[in-house]
C-alpha cells in the first residue's frame, strides 16, 4: 500500500505542498486544460490543496456532548464527532468504545474526559494526540476547563450562583 | 488514465482505475466537501496565557492562513485584552488576502475558579477579551472570519455539474508515444526506465503528447460546451451575459445551450437547449395542441385572449397552438438569486433567440411531482 504523505490532520503539520500543491505547480508547457469537462488545471488543483490545508489546520479534533449523572453515576457521553470517527448512540463514560473518549465524574458538574494517547487516520497512519485548545459550552451554566494532560481535559460547570451545577449538560470541543 | 507521473503531466485528466486514477464522481465529491468545509471552518484557534493585568502570551496559534502567530496582543486594563490581526494575511501560496473577523468564542481555563468572561469582535481586525477576574488565566479563543479568495464554490477547484471521465486519453498519450518510439527504434531504446536514453525517449514522448493534446484542445474549443481558452469569445459571440461571480462552468453551460439553439426551433431542439441551460431543473416542454384545428382559439388582432405582454405590435395576435410552456422544478427558496437570474435573465434571452417571433412562451414551476404551481401568465412571481 502507498503511504500517504505528511501526518494525520490533528498534528496540524500539513500545508498545500503536503497535498501536492507545490508552489511552482504548472500545466505542462503552460497550455491549460484540454477539455474543461474532464480536466483539472494546475491553478485549480493548487487552490484545492491550499483550502484542504487551511480547513485541516483549524478543524476540531473532537466534539463531545456529555450529560452528568450526579451525585454518583458516571457521566453519559451522548455523542462524539471526532476526526477518527463518530458515535451518535451514546455510552456510559466508564465504558467508552474503542477510540472514543472516556468520561469520569469528579464531582457535581465536574468531568474528566480522557482520549487515547495516539490515533490512526483512515490509512492507518498513527500520530500522538496533543490537546492545546478547549472550547466548552453548557446548557444554562458557566463552565471552565483545564488541560490535565496531552490527552485529557477536565470540565467544570457552575450555576449562576457560582455553585457546582449538578446534572450539567455540556459540549466540549478540543483542538490540537 | 493515471493522473500523475512522468507520462501524464498536468492538466490532470479525470478517470482511470481506482489505483492510478481519480474519477469525475470522486473529484466532484472532493470539491463539494472542500467547499462545504471551507464555509464553516474556524479562521483561527489560539490559546492565550496571561497574568491578568500586564502580560499575555499566545502559546498556541493555528489558523487557516498558516504560518506563525501574526497578532499583536495588549492589555487595555486589568482583565481586558485587545487582539489585533494585520490587514493582509498570505495563504499557503503566498497570495495575500484581507481578513474580516465575523465572530468569536472564548472559554477560560481557570481550573476550579469560576470566572465570567467574554470575547467580542470589535472591528474587522480586532477582538476584545474581558474577564471578571484579574487573576492569571489560560483561554482558548476560536475565531471565525471571511478570509481568502471569494468562495464561488466548486468552480474554484475546477468542479462542475457536467464533469465526466476523460475518454480520449485513457492511456496517457505520452506513454503511447513512448511505446511507439520504442517500437520504431527497437533495441536501440531498450526497456530501461532509468538513464539518459530513457530520459530522452520520455522527453520526446511528452513533446509529442503536447502536440496531440493541442489538437484535442483545438477541437474542444471549437464548441462552447467543451471550450476553455476560447470561452470568453464564445460568450461574446453568443451574447451571453456574464456576471463577475459566475463560475466558468456556468458560462460554458449557457453558451452550450445557446449554441444548441442554432439547430432550429423544433420541440426537440428546444428540449435540448432547455436541458443544457436548466440542467436538473428542467422538467418538460409543454405544448398546447389539440386534435382539431377548429378547436383552436385563434386570435386575430386585436384580441383580449392573450396578455398584453405578448403584444408584438398592432395588438396581441397569437393562438394557443403557438404557445410553449417550459416546466421547471421549484427551488427550495423562492428568493433564490441564482434561480431568478436563470429564469428572468438567461431563460428569456435563450427563448427569444430560439423560437420564431410568432411563438409566445412562458414557464411554470412544479414541485417535482408534476403539480403545476404556476401558469405561463402567472409565473413564478405570482406565487
Amino acid at each position: 500500500m502507498t503511504e500517504p504523505t505528511g501526518s494525520p490532520a490533528w498534528t496540524g503539520t500539513a500545508d498545500a505542498t503536503t497535498y501536492g500543491g507545490h508552489a511552482d505547480k504548472r500545466d505542462y508547457q503552460a497550455q491549460g486544460v484540454v477539455n474543461p469537462q474532464t480536466d483539472i488545471s494546475a491553478a485549480e488543483f493548487k487552490r484545492l490543496t491550499a483550502d484542504i490545508a487551511a480547513s485541516a489546520r483549524t478543524a476540531a479534533f473532537s466534539r463531545v456532548s456529555v450529560t452528568c449523572v450526579d451525585p454518583a453515576g458516571p457521566p453519559v457521553v451522548t455523542s462524539v464527532w471526532q476526526m477518527t470517527g463518530r458515535n451518535s448512540s451514546g455510552y456510559a463514560g466508564d465504558a467508552a468504545p474503542t477510540g472514543m473518549p472516556s468520561a469520569a465524574r469528579g464531582g457535581d458538574g465536574n468531568v474528566l474526559l480522557t482520549w487515547a494517547t495516539s490515533y490512526e487516520d483512515d490509512y492507518g497512519v498513527a500520530a500522538d494526540l496533543t490537546i492545546r485548545g478547549v472550547d466548552v459550552s453548557s446548557s444554562g451554566g458557566i463552565e471552565t476547563w483545564e488541560i490535565v494532560s496531552a490527552n485529557s481535559v477536565r470540565v467544570r460547570c457552575y450555576n449562576g450562583a457560582a455553585a457546582a451545577l449538578a446534572d450539567a449538560l455540556f459540549t466540549v470541543t478540543v483542538y490540537t | 488514465m493515471a493522473i500523475a507521473g512522468g507520462f501524464c503531466p498536468l492538466p490532470l485528466r479525470l478517470g482511470g482505475s481506482d489505483e492510478e486514477g481519480w474519477s469525475a464522481a470522486q473529484f466532484m465529491r472532493a470539491t463539494a466537501d472542500v467547499a462545504a468545509a471551507r464555509r464553516t471552518r474556524p479562521f483561527a484557534i489560539m490559546t492565550i496565557e496571561g497574568d491578568g493585568s500586564t502580560t499575555a502570551t499566545v502559546t498556541h496559534y493555528r489558523s487557516a492562513h498558516g504560518g506563525p502567530n501574526p497578532t499583536t496582543i495588549v492589555y487595555q486594563a486589568p482583565g481586558e485584552i485587545l487582539i489585533t490581526w494585520p490587514e493582509l494575511l498570505p495563504d499557503d501560496h503566498g497570495v495575500e488576502f484581507p481578513a474580516s473577523l465575523t465572530s468569536s468564542r472564548i472559554t477560560f481555563g481557570h481550573g476550579s475558579a469560576l470566572v465570567a468572561a467574554k470575547a467580542e469582535v470589535t472591528s474587522r481586525r480586532t477582538v476584545y477579551l474581558e474577564s471578571s477576574s484579574s487573576a492569571a488565566f489560560t483561554a482558548t479563543l476560536v475565531i471565525f472570519a471571511e478570509w481568502g479568495p471569494e468562495l464561488r464554490g466548486i468552480g474554484d477547484y475546477g468542479g462542475a455539474p457536467d464533469k465526466r471521465d476523460d475518454e480520449s486519453e485513457r492511456v496517457p498519450y505520452a506513454f503511447q508515444w513512448y511505446q511507439e518510439l520504442g517500437a520504431t527504434l527497437g533495441s536501440a531504446f531498450g526497456d530501461q526506465r532509468t538513464g539518459a536514453v530513457h530520459a530522452k525517449r520520455l522527453a520526446t514522448a511528452r513533446g509529442l503528447m503536447a502536440v496531440q493534446r493541442s489538437e484535442e484542445r483545438l477541437r474542444c474549443n471549437a464548441t462552447p460546451a467543451t471550450a476553455s481558452a476560447l470561452l470568453d469569445r464564445w460568450a461574446e459571440t453568443l451574447l451571453i451575459p456574464i456576471a463577475p461571480s459566475d463560475p466558468e462552468w456556468l458560462t460554458r453551460q449557457r453558451c452550450a445551450a445557446k449554441f444548441a439553439a442554432v439547430a432550429g426551433s423544433s420541440i426537440e431542439a428546444i428540449e435540448n437547449a432547455m436541458t443544457g441551460l436548466l440542467g436538473d431543473r428542467f422538467v418538460s416542454v409543454q405544448t398546447h395542441y389539440t386534435d382539431a384545428l377548429s378547436d383552436q382559439t385563434t386570435s386575430t388582432p386585436p384580441t383580449t385572449l392573450w396578455d398584453e405582454r405578448f403584444d408584438l405590435g398592432d395588438g396581441v395576435w397569437a393562438s394557443q397552438q403557438s404557445h410553449i410552456t417550459v416546466r421547471v422544478t421549484r427551488p427550495g427558496d423562492p428568493k433564490d438569486a441564482a434561480f431568478r437570474d436563470l429564469m428572468h435573465v438567461q431563460f428569456p434571452r435563450l427563448m427569444s433567440d430560439l423560437v420564431p417571433a410568432w411563438v409566445t412562451w412562458g414557464w411554470s414551476a412544479t414541485d417535482g411531482g408534476g403539480f403545476i404551481l404556476g401558469t405561463s401568465l402567472l409565473g413564478y412571481d405570482g406565487l
